[in-house]
């Protein structure tokens, strides 16, 4: 090792002892970062999967797409960069996309990924990746069962034109379409996701019209 | 008029998410110098002042990094480069306005290793902040540091004559404080928020 | 004369192990490290996870600088305890991420501001930069010890009554009201005041007991 040169002479001077420290600290970083990335990978990519297949229950498998700054999509490995994910059932038939969005909450910014159904007429489902919103209260957004539950196969409430009409909050007990379920003590941190969802789909629908995910079959690219 | 995201990003560093009170960052010069409301304000202002260089480092350091893409070296980039930017102005302070460093100078090598100051660099990197947020960023962040200071300090100042218990003098009561102050705070949860 | 201080402090080892636990403890006695203990405990897991890790950083630099004690240049002094420490806490936290994903993203900044924390560099500067790799590395693990004690207690506490869980597990019955505020930065607060009340409390009878004698 480096230091063991350095030990012999009693007094190094001040800036060539902190080159080599710094070197030396820079190459074990480097060295661990090395050795570390592939579980890295692994686990971010189990993370966010889970999540993924989470919203879109028919799927077993999903791809991961980077929009490309003319719009179109380009099938990415890297699951952290996608900003769509393509779920297929266990016969490789499309079972849904996934979009992650995120936008202000309560306290901070919340990150979350909802499935919607090939039709583009249902919401599959909807998971929080994260949020900062608070504990016992605003926080349930990730594990109320019945406000998640709410998302499931939740229809979409169309406007003349065909577009979709922002998510509202449910003031009755059987929710119509395009209603999720209320959280007492929760209200603003509801609002908050039923408003990003609404700002991705107005953005996404459109631009999914344009695709047609169903020519594209497994094992083909 | 000013900019709605950009307004609502300093409140909230501010005030709902206040690095003190909300994040328990800076907790040890909060407990030990807060005890009078002067040396308060100026030690808020130091650091108001080394986390918005230490921003602009940040945000340099970030962007040159994630172009050789060894943002493994962040961490350790932030904190030699943050370090001897302070330094430098340190020194530069004292040559210029020796006033000025006498009431800002003690506190900047304290500031150094203030948990805020690498804080706002790492919350800014991690939430991918532009360059005018990061100064918005930083500035909330030092307003909100100053603003709990200064609070802390207006209250040990009256409870310097109150009869506190021996067991409680010093860090016992100052966290009780600490924890109505943040429990006040809280009230301005929401305010961020453009609904 | 490295061999004079060895023999000089021999004994003191095991003391400097307890005094990290009790009469020197980093975060009831000094106050340091603060800022993570509030911030992280707000689960046991979460707790311990934090304190695991700091405890891991402070022994990993304290021996490293303690055995570089005569080689490093005084006027680079703390800028070199500062690289050695970044270096041991930027590998942590990649080991982290590479073994538990969840609890890294849960901990989220505060694990690289392991490096703020004042208890490792007053550690350093006050011990370990003085004297052998083996009173720092008994030192580092009484104070690491200490360190994870007290973050486990509050994290503990604030589980417990803040959701009614310790590890995730449901502990209380269900009738028990969860008292969210202990979840909250106030909470926080509020429990490190009662730990060290209690503490002076134990330590003010203690001492008493020992007038006595």
């Amino acid at each position: 090792m480096s230091e063991d040169k350095v030990l012999g002479n009693s007094a190094p001077s001040p800036q060539r002892f902190l080159v080599v420290i710094a070197v030396v600290a820079g190459f074990a970083i480097a060295g661990v970062h090395e050795l570390t990335r592939p579980w890295v990978a692994e686990q971010r990519a189990t993370l966010l999967g889970r999540s993924v297949l989470d919203v879109l229950p028919e799927a077993v498998t999903f791809e991961a797409y980077r929009l490309r700054t003319d719009g179109s999509l380009e099938r990415i490995e890297e699951p952290d960069a996608a900003a769509l994910f393509l779920g297929r059932d266990a016969d490789g038939r499309v079972a849904g996309v996934a979009i992650p969005a995120s936008g202000f909450g309560y306290q901070d910014r919340i990150g979350l990924v909802y499935g919607l159904d090939p039709e583009q007429r249902r919401l599959l489902g909807m998971r929080v990746l994260e949020s900062r919103e608070t504990p016992g209260l605003g926080a349930r957004i990730a594990d109320d069962a019945a406000f998640l539950e709410s998302f499931v196969s939740l229809e979409l409430s169309l406007d003349d034109a065909g577009r979709p009409r922002p998510l509202r909050i449910a003031a009755t007990a059987p929710a119509g379409p395009g209603e999720i379920d209320a959280i007492t003590g929760a209200t603003v941190s509801v609002r908050a996701v039923a408003r990003i969802i609404s700002e991705s789909l107005s953005e996404w629908l459109q631009r999914l019209q344009g695709l047609d995910f169903h020519l594209e079959e497994p094992g083909d690219g | 008029m000013i900019d709605a995201e950009l307004w609502s990003l300093f409140v909230n560093a501010a005030l709902v998410n206040n690095f003190v009170l909300a994040y328990f960052l800076g907790i040890c010069p909060f407990l030990g110098v807060s005890s009078r409301i002067d040396s308060a304000a100026r030690m808020g202002v130091a650091v108001t002042f080394v986390m918005l260089i230490a921003s602009l480092c940040a945000f340099g350091l970030h962007r040159m990094l994630t172009l050789i893409d060894a943002r493994y070296l962040e961490l350790i980039a932030f904190i030699v480069v943050i370090a001897s930017t302070v330094q430098l102005v340190e020194m530069f302070v004292r040559k210029v306005s020796p006033a000025l460093f006498e009431a800002l100078g003690l506190y900047l090598p304290l500031i150094t290793t203030n948990c805020a100051i690498l804080a706002v660099a790492l919350f800014q990197t991690q939430r991918g902040y532009g360059l005018l947020e990061c100064v918005v960023f930083a500035l909330g962040a030092g307003v909100g540091f100053t603003l709990a200071l200064v609070l802390m300090a207006g209250i040990r100042e009256k409870l310097a004559l109150g009869a506190v218990p021996d067991a409680a003098r010093g860090v016992a009561i100052t966290l009780l404080l600490a924890g109505i102050l943040s429990l006040a705070f809280m009230g301005f949860a929401g305010v961020g928020v453009e609904t | 004369m490295a061999e004079a201080l060895e023999e000089l402090h021999a004994e003191t080892a095991t003391e400097r192990l307890q005094a990290g636990l009790w009469r020197q403890n980093p975060i009831l006695v000094q106050a340091l490290g603060m800022c993570p203990t509030l911030a992280v405990s707000n689960t046991a897991a979460n707790a311990l996870t934090m304190g695991l890790a700091t405890a891991a950083v402070l022994l990993g630099s304290a021996l490293v600088i303690s055995t570089l004690r005569e080689t490093i240049p005084r006027q680079v002094r703390l800028a070199s305890f500062v690289l050695v420490i970044a270096t041991f806490v930027t590998i942590t936290d990649m080991l982290i991420e590479a073994i538990a994903i969840e609890m890294h993203r849960a901990l989220g900044a505060f694990l690289p501001l392991i490096v703020a924390n004042c208890l490792i560099l007053g550690r350093i500067e006050a011990l370990a930069s003085r004297r052998s790799p083996r009173l720092a590395a008994m030192d580092a693990l009484g104070m690491g010890a200490g360190f994870i004690c007290c973050l486990l207690a509050l994290g503990a506490v604030r589980e417990l009554l803040g959701q009614g869980t310790l590890f995730g597990i449901m502990l209380l019955p269900e009738r028990f009201e969860p008292w969210v505020v202990m979840l909250l930065p106030g909470g926080g607060f509020f429990a490190l005041a009662a730990l060290v009340l209690a503490f002076r409390w134990v330590q003010g009878h203690a001492d008493v007991v020992e007038r006595a004698r």
